[in-house]
């Protein structure tokens, strides 16, 4: 678990630089990458595939949200890195993969699996925006 | 200046700064709140934006003056979040009052957000595609594998850039490579699991924060542009899927 965390670490540093992040903002994507893996490694077991996903997005769109503020830079600079190492690139490849080469069966299995990622990474994102949108409000 | 001109300078600011960000990779709600917020700087009635992502159409319209509007399109998309950023902080300077309109103009026209070196790019795809088989569970000669595929891919992308192919076609080609580049080395030097390689290899370029943008713009209500984002990201990973058969099917990794 260590290793897939400092890989995920290093993984998203990599993929700042190939999304052209900011050089100052570049650790700290890097380091929501590993909060975010983190997460879901630990959910995954317990609560499923699909929560995990949600719940480590939820970390990580918190996480960005405060740097954004702390900062005082638009949310997407931490947002997106961030978000690569939760998003269902694989399961996408894979959904395609069966579909030209595979079976019925398990096109739509990925198919599905890819879906219900793509959109639990969405909520939570969207979840996490309405909060600190509130919140914002709230305050003034 | 007279009035008519400059607002005639102000949609054409607008429209520059939606473009920048539309073209490396905002959201279309960002996109269309920037353009609205920088044409609610002239005070007149009417300031409206509808952004897809291949085009951006602006209007200016009020009682007074004669209705002005803008069609620009798009056909570059890339990610590139400096670019974003920069753009964010001159439209952010501009509604506050610290910067003027000419000003504004000049700088989005100027702007330039590179800030890595090719060399730099290059070694990136490496460490992606390596440490990515780390996250996936890979062992180390995975990882080492995956890292000279990325290196394959560069070499790919550069090669590609130069000839000018189109973007599908750059896309199969990186894949076959890195498909065949996978079953190669793990047919020589064995214990390496070609499947762990190949899926991580593709990371770099595999569409998969466009894919979770487009369901982002979907619930945001952006039917129009978030449906396309999500062809744009299937049409990318059929390419990187061809490939990657073509590349498996010439070196024996699978038999039709």
């Amino acid at each position: 678990m260590t290793v897939q965390v400092i890989g995920a670490f290093l993984a998203i540093f990599f993929f700042s630089i190939l999304n052209n992040v900011p050089k100052r903002y570049l650790l700290y994507c890097g380091i929501e990458g590993a909060v975010g893996w983190f997460l879901y490694l630990i959910f995954k077991v317990p609560s499923g595939e699909t929560l995990a996903i949600f719940l480590g997005t939820l970390g990580l769109a918190i996480m960005a949200h405060v740097f954004a503020r702390v900062f005082k830079a638009p949310v997407t600079v931490f947002l997106i890195p961030g978000l690569l190492i939760l998003v269902p690139g694989a399961g996408l490849y894979r959904f395609v993969y069966q579909m030209f080469f595979g079976t019925e069966s398990m096109m739509v299995y990925y198919m599905l699996q890819t879906l219900q990622s793509a959109g639990m990474i969405a909520l939570a994102v969207f979840v996490v925006d309405s909060f600190f949108l509130a919140l914002s409000k709230w305050k003034k | 200046m007279d009035k008519k001109e400059e607002y005639k300078l102000l949609i054409d600011t607008a429209t520059l700064a939606g473009k920048l960000m539309l073209e490396n990779g905002a959201e279309i709600y960002r996109v269309e709140d920037t353009i609205r917020r920088m044409l609610a700087v002239s005070r007149l009635k009417t300031g409206e934006s509808y952004v897809t992502n291949t085009g951006i159409m602006v209007n200016l319209d009020d009682p007074s003056v004669d209705s002005m509007t803008v069609i620009r399109r798009i056909s570059s998309r890339n990610m590139d979040l400096n670019m974003i950023s920069l753009v964010n902080n001159i439209s952010r300077e501009f509604c506050a009052g610290n910067m003027d309109l000419k000003e504004a103009f000049h700088e989005l026209k100027h702007l330039d957000g590179r800030q890595y070196s090719k060399l730099m790019i290059d070694l990136s795809i490496v460490g992606v595609a390596g440490f990515f088989a780390l996250v996936f569970g890979g062992g180390f000669r995975d990882a080492i594998t995956a890292g000279v595929d990325g290196a394959l891919i560069a070499l790919m992308l550069r090669f590609s850039k130069r000839l000018r192919l189109n973007g599908f076609i750059e896309t199969v080609l990186c894949s076959v490579v890195l498909a065949a580049g996978a079953v190669l080395m793990a047919e020589t030097f064995g214990h390496i699991s070609s499947d762990k390689v190949i899926i991580s290899a593709i990371m770099p370029i595999v569409p998969g924060a466009a894919f979770t943008t487009a369901i982002r713009d979907i619930l945001q209500g952006d039917y129009v542009a978030g449906g396309a984002k999500a062809l744009e990201a299937f049409v990318k990973v059929a390419a990187i899927v061809v490939g990657v058969g073509l590349g498996m099917i010439c070196t024996g990794g699978v038999r039709l």
